[in-house]
């Protein structure tokens, strides 16, 4: 792939401050501000409510109850969600009105006038309390392999444990937005912050009653999303939609970025019971584990966050035989959603919690402990649900960064060091990462893209997959230039638009590239079939010919290349023409420079009920070593240094890819360490703003931190052998969690210690205080 | 008197008048300038995207000829605080259709992924571009402290701003300031303002004794605003009756005589933290730690004192330093030790017509051993789960002559440890010592359970505090 470090498309207008987000376009004639009545209670039925004193406010145009809707229930799987709560509300934050006024500011004043009255019911705020209660979502899932039973008859050593794993706010900078235009008859443009525009429009279109066919969904970009804004981003725009439709104004929806914490879901908390046998080498012979999220009110995107949960259990190891449960616990928190790794980081941060108590337990280093447990190339390398790993590389990556982060040498030191000191700690972990790129529900891999080219030469694409700083339309931008042989500034990534691209699934799994790009390439190739065969006419006809060209279903055109801006045929090198003349050549012969790609990923299939099945088209694979430093006195912890080597395949734009690297890695090690989220005892989100939820600031990145790609050319099952990097390096975050657990164990003499996650400095003085 | 205010943006005169000075510079910019490119995400000034360049006039360095520029946060800034002003934003930076160097950076290094952090990102390296000759790593890191980016991991950000080289651009102040800009300034610095509309009478004296005479108990008196503009944009106060200090020349003092210092109600804590760093090195490096540099350039060692918050970050310093609170009234003026100024959570020994003028600092002596810790969920930008200030004399024997300890967040005021204090003095300072009186810290304090820490966690630290302080000054261990 050529420009293979190209910038970001956006970098440009990012950097001049005319990248557009909602909140910028300018405000039409009318226009209204839309905020959201919400539930202060966690759990209750509402007795009244009290609208009379707000609507009768200067500036207030409408405030817009459930009785409104013409359909009152969403979700992206299950309609189990209120659009907006009728006679019970089940968690802090649950919409129950839509306030619509003149001005930002008297929609807010608008909101502190409505009166409800709540008759409080118990809330059910923790897993145990749920599990407790049996109150759940959806069916327990199960994986498995082996005969656990009789391995545990026969362990030669066994660990069990609990694990509590924290939930995370997505905190993208730009918060939930929308805005909403009326057109002719019932019609909207909805531009909004969303990471699934087709489901903007259906959930819009479903609460006012409408065909689908009426609502034009476009996103042009969105200030991080995360997961945050797959399903979620639906609900916020809608109601800006029932205020455009219903007022026939255009209306605009901005949460502040306290609301959006509070209303919208965050990463499942997990509580993961293990029990686990292993050899007197460490190396695991039956691993049974039951997982419990929280949910949250309403199913939202819980049931396949817990699937990818149960597949990635194993992360890099191979368990000859297990069994694993999960089960989804229902509680009066805001609906928890889908968070970059969607399920996976939790399951992965089990096992290496397993492993590092292994070691512990043996007295032995992890990292030893994590290899002879590693999937291998021939033999050891069936997953519990059934799926060869072919191609396998983390054999080859724990090689690389064993000696790249000098890892031997350094444990000798870290052991040394906490010999010495009386006043801090330090700690070396290395974790891997193989995570399953494909959506586990087969269905939606499916991937749409529009390729329209100018009579200038000039060419925009429209694909399905919505930026949100990834740089999936950067990629996708350099596909089809690299496709056309034309330089990537005459290449132009649009809008996506439900009108250009329909049906279109939600950009997430890491796919929006694999999928994506992948469609933009078959209509790329589409339209340069037609201009191959005009090309190859136009060579072999004598100059003076200027009758029109038809395209041939006979003429050859492997001799036709496309470089440099221009079209080349390869046996006569004197013959060339450029990319615009051709274009212009193909637009006078009537030829269409418009096409359509569609591509779906083949392969890939799972059965529920066995369990088994091959859900994930590859892995994509990855290694970091983290060490820490702990102070005795406070708990605070200090990254020192971190490598990380990931295995992408044959990246596409290496410094896309290291950013995306660099910046999952760090959001995790602040899921693992000062992200907090804090409750009250009635539910009520405490760390709702940056003063008092703390994600990692420049001055908590690693004093060293070092990032490379592992040289893989076999990935041949996807777009240019390349591999997905979005969410996988997050996983990795593990390292610096697995090392604060290494470092406290200096002071357990053998005991696993039992650390929580996040690590925060409270946690880490907690166990420090319980060992010393 | 002035009814307006008057307000350069990206070299542009603005004159604002009415209900529009109340508005806050980043609502100003968005809606009435049509300038988006400064992004709102926190309105608390925690996040940085909303950063902007900002040069006032330095009534006591009037012959400098060039303004200097400093990153602000522009969502918790009210337009009446920056009256006589020059604000520079994203689409200032810009020269002719040609790239700043850091925009260059940032596009080439790939410092931007989703884009809503950039303009922030890129005004407060602007900030760093204006005022250091030579650009490190820790420069870097030091100017984006208060800036928040959720994609990068700031990795393309470090990459594109060590990438900068000065050499050969001309600075914003140069570019910016000119002759007949900088009169306008000074001319307008010299009369008082007083603005009254429906919504608020905002009125920015020149004289200490007019804000005594105008101030009562429904006045509110403005500084920087850093946390009022807060508490404006997230609790809903509207303030009636507002006073700015802006325009008063003496507040502006900062003077070191008789082994004093001298520390007027509006110098900034980022010119404290530079003139502090050959004085009292101490509590200059611990105001590294301070907030963000942008709540640092307006924010004022006065205003984080008269806050009276239980967990601000410089009184303990400030108790174990015996500080004296300058204060002014209508026609006296009095002296308060520090250890006396606290009365109860948010109370203090204040009243409605007076104001604090300047904070006094006697220098430690010389064999002073001082010690100041911050113990936060994350070590930067984050507000204290407790923090604490040792002061030790010590004789040559090793035996404990005075020791003044102070903690924040353990009781309802910045706190003395008294009856430590007393139980410890002429003891012999060694780890027996310590470890008797930790026990009494039981008794001594009672800090509650927040959003911040739980109340056990809060005494844990703060024995141990106790006890690093010991071996800190003890046995100074190599710090990796």
């Amino acid at each position: 792939m050529n420009h293979s470090s190209l910038p970001h498309d956006s970098a440009r207008a990012h950097v001049l401050g005319q990248a557009t987000f909602i909140d910028d376009m300018p405000p039409l004639d009318g226009e209204v501000y839309v905020d959201v009545f919400y539930s202060p209670v966690a759990h209750g039925r509402i007795l009244s409510l009290e609208l009379k004193e707000a609507q009768d406010l200067d500036g207030v145009v409408a405030i817009f109850t459930h009785e409104d809707l013409q359909y009152n229930k969403w979700g992206p799987i299950i309609h189990d969600q209120p659009f907006l709560a009728k006679d019970e509300v089940n968690y802090i934050g649950e919409p129950i009105a839509i306030i619509v006024a003149e001005s930002k500011h008297v929609a807010r004043e608008a909101r502190l006038l409505i009166k409800v009255q709540i008759k409080e019911l118990p809330a059910i705020l923790s897993i145990d309390e749920a599990r407790e209660k049996k109150y759940f979502l959806g069916e327990e899932q199960r994986i498995g392999v082996g005969d656990v039973v009789s391995e545990f008859q026969n362990a030669a050593h066994i660990i069990q444990g609990c694990i509590e794993i924290a939930g995370q706010d997505h905190f993208y900078l730009e918060s939930q937005s929308a805005i909403a235009y009326p057109r002719e008859i019932n019609e909207l443009e909805i531009h909004s912050s969303s990471q699934h525009p087709t489901e903007v429009q259906h959930v819009a279109a479903q609460v006012l009653g409408i065909p689908y066919s009426n609502i034009v969904s476009i996103v042009k970009r969105m200030g991080g999303g995360f997961g945050g804004k797959e399903s979620q981003a639906s609900h916020i725009a809608g109601m800006a939609a029932v205020a455009a439709y219903r007022l026939k104004r255009p209306a605009r929806i901005i949460l502040e970025k306290d609301d959006d914490m509070i209303m919208t879901g965050q990463r499942h908390p997990f509580k993961n019971h293990y029990k686990v046998a292993f050899t007197n080498e460490g190396k695991i012979t039956a691993l049974k584990a039951n997982l419990f999220a929280n949910g949250g009110a309403y199913h939202d995107l819980s049931m396949p966050i817990l699937q990818r949960a149960l597949f990635h259990m194993d992360n890099a190891y191979f368990l000859p035989n297990c069994e694993i449960h999960g089960q989804v616990c229902r509680t009066n928190i805001s609906p928890n959603t889908a968070f970059r790794g969607f399920g996976g980081p939790q399951a992965v941060m089990t096992i290496e919690c397993i492993i590092e108590e292994i070691a512990q337990y043996l007295k032995k280093d992890a990292l030893e402990i994590r290899k002879i447990n590693c999937y291998q190339h021939d033999h050891s390398n069936t997953t519990p649900y059934g799926q060869v790993i072919e191609k396998n590389t983390l054999p080859q990556l724990f090689d690389q960064i064993e000696k790249s982060s000098d890892y031997q040498n350094r444990m000798k030191n870290v052991i040394s060091f906490n010999q010495g000191s009386t006043t801090q700690l330090k700690g070396l972990s290395l974790t891997p990462v193989k995570f399953g790129i494909s959506f586990t529900k087969s269905l939606l891999n499916q991937g749409s893209a529009q390729v329209n080219i100018q009579t200038d030469g000039t060419v925009q694409v429209s694909t399905g997959a919505t930026e949100m700083g990834q740089g999936v339309n950067t990629k996708i931008l350099q596909i089809v230039s690299d496709a056309f042989g034309i330089s990537p500034d005459f290449v132009r990534v649009m809008p996506t638009s439900t009108e250009k691209n329909s049906n279109t699934s939600a950009t997430a799994a890491s796919s929006g590239t694999d999928i994506n790009g992948s469609a933009a390439l078959i209509a790329s190739n589409n339209i340069k079939n037609r201009l191959k065969n005009i090309a190859a006419q136009y060579f072999e006809r004598s100059k003076n010919d200027d009758t029109e060209i038809k395209l041939s279903e006979t003429i050859h055109t492997d001799h036709i290349e496309f470089k440099n801006d221009r079209v080349i045929n390869k046996s006569n090198l004197e013959q060339q023409i450029s990319f615009k003349e051709l274009i212009q050549l193909a637009y006078i012969n009537r030829v269409s420079l418009s096409d359509v790609g569609f591509y779906t990923t083949k392969g890939i299939y799972f059965d529920a009920n066995t369990g088994k099945g091959r859900p994930f088209l590859y892995y994509t694979n990855g290694v970091a070593a983290t060490e820490v430093l702990i102070d005795r006195w406070t708990g605070e912890l200090k990254v020192l240094r971190s490598d990380i080597l990931m295995d992408l395949g044959r990246s596409i734009n290496r410094a896309i890819d290291i950013g995306q690297i660099a910046g999952a890695f760090i959001q995790g090690m602040g899921w693992v360490s000062t992200e907090e989220m804090v409750y009250s005892k009635k539910g009520e989100l405490l760390s709702h703003s940056p003063t008092t939820y703390k994600i990692p600031n420049i001055q908590d990145i690693p004093r060293e931190f070092n990032i490379d790609l592992f040289d893989n050319d076999q990935n041949t099952e996807n777009i240019y052998g390349s591999k997905a990097s979005g969410e996988p390096p997050f996983l990795l975050c593990a390292s610096v969690w697995t090392a604060v657990k290494h470092a406290i164990s200096f002071l357990s003499e053998g005991q696993p210690v039992s650390l929580n996650l996040p690590a925060t400095p409270e946690e880490i003085l907690r166990l420090i205080s319980l060992y010393s | 008197m002035r009814d307006y205010i008057l307000l350069y943006i990206n070299g542009n005169r603005h004159i604002i008048k009415g209900e529009d000075v109340l508005l806050t510079l980043s609502s100003y910019l968005r809606t009435r300038c049509r300038l988006t490119g400064t992004k709102i995400v926190c309105s608390e000034g925690d996040c940085g995207a909303c950063t902007v360049l900002h040069a006032s006039i330095h009534p006591l360095n009037p012959d400098s000829n060039q303004l200097n520029f400093q990153a602000i946060n522009s969502c918790i800034k009210p337009l009446y605080l920056l009256d006589c002003s020059h604000v520079i934003t994203i689409e200032g930076m810009a020269e002719d259709g040609n790239l700043h160097p850091i925009q260059e950076a940032m596009i080439q290094f790939h410092g931007s992924q989703c884009g809503f952090c950039t303009p922030g990102f890129v005004m407060a390296l602007a900030a760093l571009f204006e005022n250091k000759q030579t650009i490190t790593e820790k420069h870097i890191k030091n100017y984006l402290t208060g800036n928040l980016c959720r994609c990068t991991g700031y990795q393309g950000i470090i990459l594109a701003a060590s990438q900068l080289i000065k050499n050969k651009t001309k600075s914003l102040s140069q570019r910016y300031h000119s002759r007949d800009l900088l009169e306008d300034l000074r001319k307008h610095w010299k009369t008082p303002l007083l603005i009254e509309n429906e919504q608020a009478r905002v009125y920015a004296p020149k004289e200490v004794k007019d804000v005594c005479l105008a101030k009562n108990k429904d006045s509110v008196l403005f500084s920087s605003a850093t946390d009022l503009g807060v508490q404006i944009n997230k609790q809903g106060k509207k303030p009636k009756h507002i006073i700015s200090l802006n325009l008063i020349d003496s507040l502006y003092r900062l003077e070191f005589n008789d082994n004093q210092l001298v520390i007027g109600a509006r110098v900034t804590l980022t010119e404290l933290e530079k003139y502090l760093q050959d004085k009292i090195p101490a509590f200059a490096d611990f105001l590294k730690l301070f907030a963000s540099p942008q709540i640092k350039n307006t924010g004022t060692l006065v205003g984080n004192v008269a806050n009276a918050s239980p967990i601000a970050d410089t009184p303990p310093f400030l108790l174990v330093a015996n500080a004296q609170l300058k204060i002014a009234g209508p026609n006296y003026t009095r002296c308060v030790n520090i250890n006396d100024f606290y009365i109860g959570y948010k109370q203090i020994d204040l009243s409605d017509h007076e104001i604090i003028t300047d904070i006094c600092i006697p220098l430690p002596q010389k064999n002073d051993i001082l010690k100041i810790y911050k113990v936060s969920k994350r070590k930067d930008l984050d507000i204290s789960c407790v923090n604490a200030a040792f002061r030790l004399e010590k004789s040559p024997d090793n035996i404990i002559k005075d020791i003044k300890i102070a903690y924040g967040g353990v009781a309802p005021t910045p706190y003395r440890l008294k009856k430590i204090e007393s139980m410890l003095r002429g003891q012999e300072f060694n780890i027996k010592t310590i470890e008797q009186v930790i026990p009494l810290m039981d008794q001594e304090i009672s800090p509650i359970s927040d959003v911040r820490g739980s109340a056990s966690y809060r005494m844990q630290i703060s024995k141990n505090l106790l006890r690093k302080f010991y071996v800190d000054v003890s046995c100074k261990e190599v710090v990796s």
